[in-house]
This record gives C-alpha cells, structure tokens and sequence, in this order.
C-alpha cells in the first residue's frame, strides 16, 4: 500500500492523451501541495517521509532509526530526539509505525501542567588526578560523574541553549545540565578537557585574565584557544577576582564604581583581543553582586551573569542572577546528583 | 477543441506552466492544504493511511481534554485538520479551543496581576505561569515572569524641569555627589540641567558594607540566601506559625523583621497573610473591634481587605446597635443612644440607628415634659 499517484505508467498515458493534462495538473498539484513517498518503510530501509506539510512531516521509521536519525534528517539536529519522542507520546520509533515530526520544535519555558522545567548549572573548579579539596575534584570523581549524566540521561548544553531557554527563544531537552569551570588552572586542561571531550560535552570556562599564562599551574592563551576551537566556551570571570559587590578598604565609591567598570570590561576586551571570541557572560567572583553590578554588567553588552547560589534554573529566573551549584572534591554521586534537579512541581490548573 | 493534437499540445502547455510555477514556488511556504488527489482509486489507497493517523491523533486530542490539558488538545487537533482537511468537526473544535484558551489564559493574568498587587508574589508567578502556558505568546505575562516579579535593579526616574544630576543624586541616594553614577548610565555630559522632559535610569544602590570587611574566601560566600542570618531564620519562625495558624506570631514577627529590612517582600507578603487570617479568625470569634485592627493592618491591594474591612466595621455597627436595643428596654435610654450614636460611627446609614435615636431622643423629651 501507498501513494501511486506520482508514479503513474507512462503506458496508460499514452494510451489515454486526456490523462496527459490530468496528470500534469496532478504533478502541479503535487510540486505546491507537498512530497510524498510510501507510506510503509520496507524492511531494512530507513525512514520515509510519507508526507510534509508546512508544519510538519509523517515520517514512517524504517528499520535502524532512532529518534536521533530522524532528528538528524527532519530537523537538521540529532539532538532534537527528546522532541519527537515527547510529542508523539512514544518511547522509542517503531519501524512502520507512523510518526508526526514537527518542523518548528517548540516546547519554550518548559512548562507543563504539572509545573516547569529546571535547569542545574554546574560549577567546578580546580583538578587533581589524585588529591580532592574543597574545590578541587579528583580525575576519577570527574570521570564518574560525567559517566552518570550520560547513563542518567543527561544532556549537556551550552551557555547559549541556556540562555536562548532563559529567553524564552527555544527550547532544551527536559534533561539539561550546564557545566562551567572557573578560574582558569591549568588541570581544567590537563584532566577536565580530555573528559569533557570524551563524552562530547561542551562547557563554559569562566576565566580571570590576570593569571591567564601567569604560572605553570595557569591557563594558558594558546591552551584556552585550544579548547574554544573544540567547541569550548571561554567566558569572563573578571580582569582581577576582586569582589564585585564590596569596595576595596582604601578604596572611595568612585574608584570603586570605575574599577567595577574595568573589572568587567577588560576581562571581555583582552579575551576578545587575544582569541578573537566575543564574551557575553560572566561569573561574579565569590558568586557575590549587587543592582549596581548588575546594571554595569548589563551596560556592557554582557547577555547574563551567574552566581555560586545553589539551585536549578527556571526560564524566569533572573537573566544577571543565574543559579550555580558549586561541586566540592567531597561529593560523592548521590550528592552531585542532588544538584541535578530538572523539574519543578507546581499544579497550574 | 476536439482535435487530439490540440488536446495533447494542451496538455503540453499545462505541463510546462506547472514545472515553471513549481519550480517558482518557494517550498517552505506550502499550503496547509494537503493535495487533492482526482480519481477515486489512488485518492483511496493515498489517503486512507493518513486518515488512520488522523483518527489517532483525534483520539489523543481528546485524551488531552479530558486531562484539562487544552494546549496539547489544540495542538493534536490542529494535526487532525491538516491530515483530513474536510473534517469540519475539529475545525470547529480548533476555534472553540482557541477560544476558551485566550479567555483563560487572560483570566489568569489579571488573576496574577491583582496577586502581584497584593504583593501575594509566590501565588502570582502561578497565575502568570498558567497564563504563558495557555497562551506562548503571552508578552505581559512573560514581561512580570522575568522582569517584574525577580525585583527592579534600577528606577525610572522622571526629571523635572530645570534639574540637575546632582539634585537627583541627592533626591535618590542621599549623596549628591553620587551623580556621576546617573550620568553614565544616561550618558549625560556636564552638570548642568538635563533636558527636559527626560526620564532616567538609576541603579539601586545596595547598602554598602563595612569598609575593612574581608573578601570572602572561596565557596563561602555561596550561601543559599544573602539576607542576614536572623532574617532568614525570623523568616523561617513566621512561616512556621503561620503554617501552625499562629498568625498573631506570625504577624509580629514579619513585622520585626520589616522594620530592619523595609524592602523585604517576603515578610511584607507573609505579614499581610498573617493580619488577614488574623483578622478572619477574630471576626469568627466575634471581636470585630480586634478584627477590624488587624483587616487596617494589612495592605489595602491584599485579597478582599477592603470588603473585609467594611463586613467588620458593619459587625461592629450591629453589635452597638443590639446593645441599644438592650439598653433601651432595660430603661436605659441614655447608654442606649450612646450605643447607637457608636453604631452610627461605624455605619453612618445604619438602617435603625439614626431613627431609634430620634425616637429615643423623643420620649426623653417628652419625659422631661412630664417631670
């Protein structure tokens, strides 16, 4: 069974000239109305798109397809999966079973009736292949707990996805996780990149470009470029890691204010000059800001800022007070994964 | 016209016509519209598995519903109409859904707008969540999500004729020499006076901290709150008497905690809760003077106060009224006026106060004529 329409014998058309203009007509029809194929995939092919519509594509999986290959082909991006899984209701793509794949994704805030989507952004620091402290997580720690997100379904996005959500532009996946690295210590190289890159997560390194090439155990341009040239971000920590929300003991409010101002604007300018990459977010030092950082931050073009308060993040929380969850050396899994909270319940019926 | 010729060489033309207006057609602007197919068998055998998806669909559309959840109806049924566009029957569903989908969705925002007025924050995110998810679109909604109900960061300040920077400093910060903050977030140059009308933006400045205070060292300043400790932990007290309907408690605890920190919404939003409960509890109990108290210390936007305000202030009207009554056949006509005149206070149109006063007042003439 299928659609024939488009395939007709050129034999009956010749034996019938009225069919001729018929078919034309049909061919016309078929050219502005939309494309089909067969409806059934037969064993060992892959899907076929039955029908589209302006909204959406029928798309019969064949066999072999997962909701990422569908993804891939319909909507340009394998990690819109969760989509066509989601709003079809199905959990994996049955061969021959019809699905619906819309065209314009959009699930925006991530709002259900039983309340809204949370987004954890984690906060790491330093590295040691052996030794854990306070902000220091050991190469194994690390590794386990990369391991987890994966087998737990987790999907790590960047701080652009995060935003465009925070935005209310587009739309996550319902398992997201953001994960930043601060400071700029040479270990988020040495120990940290090799494991992101093997799970094939991106993250954001927020960076003072004070100590950027400063010491043996810091960062190096050469090595953050590195590491943005395989789609890693590299953001602004501040020029200094001073407090942003305190005026130094000699220091008079105004100095303070022009300082903040230097502060946030030569972190941007020197990364800017030295790997060519526009910043538009920052992490305030010590998690620690005020109306007036936020102002100023805002004033210089920054998209939004985070701090080190612990929680998820809805799409309504504020764009310059972004929720981070600091990942102590400590944690072991069931406490890293009590900073992985995804969903908030609130009935909104 | 009966020519084959001219029928083929027709046909031809209609050929050509199509490949060069297809060919012209911009793909993704296809009609929702699916494709008519002529010719009963192959519209058959085409159409027939879309109908089947359809119907599932359909089916969906109305599990939706039935679970209350509108959005996700109107999004399976808008599928239906495009996979059987002659179903005249989701069509009209689609319009009664979009329908009840805006008048719902409105509802909730005003619903929020009226809670964020009463400070009640918490219950106003609800209604403007519930009025985005009813309605995506929904601008002012999404414009109190995000900007409204997290709390401003700067003012708008609206510049009177003549004046300067300095002044404004002054007027907001207490410090005129502040002004070179206005300036730069208004990108005005000199000190003179700023054209007017011109409205300004100005940063909130929090209290700054003891000069000499150490940067905190790191991860200890991620504490989970930046209130004081004893805000937080008199905050936690109100909300556990609260929780307990110890709402007196409650009441003088937020308000302790109001008189440090003035801009606290939390505890404004828990105090105004804790008088009105309060007051309701009263009034069941029949102190309507206590309760009337309590109803004028809560923010006049909060729920009903106004209403509750006046039922109590009516309460107590009739009570002073029913003393008189009493008074009266006790032969105490004097007290029993002061009763009523008490009556009249409160509710100066008290339907019998001002008439029984004039009747009493009356017959203690006419009393005195006697004597």
């Amino acid at each position: 069974m299928g659609f024939r329409g488009g395939t007709a014998p050129i034999r009956k058309i010749k034996n019938h000239p009225g069919l001729l203009h018929y078919f034309c007509l049909l061919f016309f029809l078929n050219l502005v109305g939309g494309g089909y194929e067969t409806l059934s995939a037969a064993p060992g092919q892959t899907a076929r798109a039955v029908r589209s519509f302006q909204e959406f594509v029928v798309v019969v999986p064949g066999e072999g397809d997962t909701f990422s290959s569908l993804a891939a082909k319909y909507l340009q991006d394998p990690s819109w999966d969760w989509f066509i899984a989601e709003f079809n209701g199905v959990d994996s793509p049955k061969v021959g079973q019809p699905l619906v794949i819309p065209l314009k994704p959009e699930k925006r805030g991530g709002i259900t009736l039983q309340g809204y989507q949370t987004v954890p952004v984690l906060a790491y620091h330093n590295f040691s292949s052996t030794e854990a402290g306070k902000l220091t997580v050991t190469q194994a720690m690390f590794e386990q707990q990369m391991r987890f997100l994966q087998e737990a379904g987790y999907r790590v996005i960047t701080l652009d996805q995060l935003f465009d959500f925070l935005e209310f532009r587009g739309s996550i996946p319902p398992k997201s996780v953001v994960i930043t690295i601060d400071d700029g210590w040479l270990s988020a190289y040495e120990i940290a990149f090799p494991i992101l890159k093997k799970y094939g997560y991106p993250a954001a390194f927020f960076v003072y470009t004070d100590i950027i090439g400063k010491s043996s155990k810091n960062l190096s341009w050469e090595l953050l470029g590195k590491m943005a040239d395989e789609g890693m971000g590299v953001q602004c920590h501040t020029k200094s890691h001073r407090n942003l929300a305190v005026p130094g003991e000699k220091e008079s409010f105004k100095d303070y204010f022009e300082n903040l101002g230097a502060e946030l604007s030569g972190c941007k300018d020197t990364i800017k000059k030295r790997l060519n990459r526009e910043v538009k977010y920052l992490a305030y030092p010590y998690g620690a800001t005020n109306s007036l950082v936020v102002e100023t931050a805002k004033k210089l073009g920054y998209r939004g800022a985070l701090t080190i308060i612990r929680g998820g993040n809805p799409f309504f929380i504020h764009n310059f007070r972004v929720n981070r969850s600091e990942i102590h050396g400590n944690f072991g899994l069931s406490r890293f994964e009590r900073n992985l909270a995804v969903f908030q319940e609130q009935n909104l019926r | 016209m009966n020519s084959p010729l001219l029928r083929v060489q027709i046909s031809i033309l209609t050929f050509l016509a199509a490949a060069f207006i297809g060919g012209c057609a911009t793909l993704p602007e296809r009609p929702q519209t699916p494709v008519s197919f002529p010719g009963s068998e192959v519209k058959s055998e085409a159409r027939a598995p879309l109908l089947a998806l359809a119907e599932s669909w359909r089916h969906k559309a109305r599990e939706f519903e039935k679970t209350g959840d509108l959005p996700k109806a109107l999004k399976a049924l808008e599928i239906v109409k495009t996979l059987s566009p002659e179903d005249l029957e989701s069509g009209t569903r689609i319009a009664d859904l979009k329908n009840q989908l805006l008048a719902a969705a409105d509802r909730h925002f005003q619903k929020g707008l009226a809670l964020f007025r009463n400070h009640s924050l918490t219950l106003a995110r609800k209604e403007f969540l519930a009025a985005i998810y009813l309605k995506p679109d929904h601008a002012e909604a999404l414009h109190f999500l995000k900007e409204k109900l997290p709390g401003e960061d700067s003012l708008s300040y609206a510049m009177k004729r003549g004046e300067t920077p300095r002044e404004v400093s002054q007027k907001i910060y207490g410090d005129p020499q502040k002004d070179f903050i206005i300036a730069y977030f208004n990108e005005l140059k000199g000190e003179g006076p700023v054209d007017f009308p011109r409205s300004l933006k100005i940063p909130l400045l929090s209290p700054v901290p003891q000069k000499g205070s150490p940067a905190p060292a790191k991860g200890v300043v991620s504490s989970e709150d930046d209130k004081p400790p004893e805000t937080r932990a008199g905050l936690e007290k109100a909300r556990g008497a609260y929780r307990e309907h110890l709402y007196e408690e409650s009441a003088a605890l937020t308000e302790r905690i109001l008189n440090a920190d003035p801009t606290n919404r939390e505890a404004r939003e828990l105090m105004n809760a804790a008088y009105y409960q309060w007051g309701k509890q009263l009034g069941q109990e029949k102190r309507y003077r206590e309760a009337l108290e309590a109803f004028q210390r809560v923010d006049s936007r909060y729920k009903d106060t106004p209403v509750q305000i006046a039922q109590s202030r009516k309460e107590m009207a009739d009570a002073h009224y029913i003393n008189g009554v009493k008074l009266f056949t006790q032969e105490e006509v004097e007290e029993a006026i002061q009763e009523w005149e008490a009556a009249l206070a409160l509710e100066p149109k008290h339907p019998k106060a001002k008439k029984d006063i004039e009747s009493a007042r009356n017959l203690l003439q006419k009393l005195e004529k006697i004597k």
